[in-house]
């Protein structure tokens, strides 16, 4: 019985170590564009906000579901620029955070359109965020490829 | 017989290990179930300041490259303009393009700035193959080497 017990405990101690807790702002529903370049940034962001955007062009803004047009409102969302104003609020007053200070990611499904995701960039403007990223995931079936003849890319 | 003669065999507490391996063994069944090995994500940069001149009128120093991406009414990508040159639907010609901006010392990295002027229908991950294929490339060595990484998009119409 004792060496089960001891692999059982060894298992699990190495799921609770792998045990991913970045992960959990990410949602299920949005697969990512796939890209060579993709990789975490040396330094993250110090304020970052995440909206999320799925292949249905539904918002998501942390827990909060959000809507841009007034014909696409569903039942438990809210206007997208309503929820960005009270989260901004509230990070000015708990901590004297700015919306220039705000990093938005912006993680959206590679079938979504551009023009609905300009139209959220739009919308998060509007609130006084300036800096934006877009997330990708790293590799996949992205484009990929190298442009190098010998002797590699040498800027003049 | 005295009682002190009575010999009473110490009863040793017995361990109840059942209830203790079903809870080892359903935490290990929830983490096995719910693990996920994690992918790698990263992030372009895009500058999109308040109120921005368009690139034509701004003051600075910056060359923009006008990347133009035309599609369908399904998003699928239709054609890829650099400038005014016709690239049909090949990224690799995009890049390519890029590449030979630069390396002919037409532009300098840190001022040229690529322009994106999207259809509204496009699927997104045109928009990002295409941002990659500006951005840099993965070498033969299997180092990142970066094109242009000041990326801006015109706001849509």
């Amino acid at each position: 019985m004792t060496p089960m017990i001891d692999i059982v405990f060894l298992l699990m101690t190495f799921f609770i170590m792998v045990i991913n807790f970045s992960q959990a702002e990410s949602n299920e529903a949005v697969h990512l564009p796939d890209s060579e370049l993709a990789q975490p940034p040396e330094t993250p962001p110090s304020e970052p906000m995440t909206v999320q955007v799925d292949a249905d062009e539904n918002i998501y803004l942390g827990s909060a579901r959000c809507w841009l047009d007034p014909a696409s409102i569903q039942p438990g969302a809210r206007p997208l620029g309503e929820v960005l104003s009270e989260e901004l609020n509230m990070k000015k007053v708990v901590s004297e955070i700015r919306p220039e200070d705000i990093t938005l990611i912006i993680r959206a499904d590679a079938e979504a359109s551009v023009g609905f995701v300009q139209r959220v960039i739009q919308t998060c403007q509007s609130v006084g965020i300036v800096t934006f990223t877009l997330r990708a995931k790293h590799g996949g079936e992205g484009f990929a490829g190298s442009p190098e003849s010998e002797g590699g890319f040498q800027p003049l | 017989m005295s009682l002190r003669d009575v010999k009473v065999s110490p009863e040793v507490p017995k361990l109840q290990m059942t209830p203790m391996i079903d809870i080892v063994f359903n935490l290990l069944a929830f983490f096995i179930i719910t693990f996920r090995i994690p992918a790698v994500e990263g992030d372009f940069n895009i500058k999109m300041p308040v109120n921005a001149p368009p690139s034509s009128e701004s003051m600075d120093e910056t060359v923009p490259l006008e990347i133009t991406l035309r599609s369908n009414e399904a998003g699928d990508l239709t054609a890829i303009v650099f400038g005014q040159i016709p690239l049909g639907t090949d990224m690799g010609r995009l890049r390519a393009e890029v590449f030979d901006y630069l390396q002919t010392g037409a532009g300098d990295i840190s001022k040229t700035e690529a322009e994106f002027t999207a259809d509204g229908d496009l699927h997104y991950r045109y928009l990002i193959d295409a941002i990659t294929a500006v951005s840099g490339y993965v070498n033969p060595e299997n180092q990142v080497v970066k094109l242009i990484e000041n990326i801006k998009f015109t706001p849509p119409k």
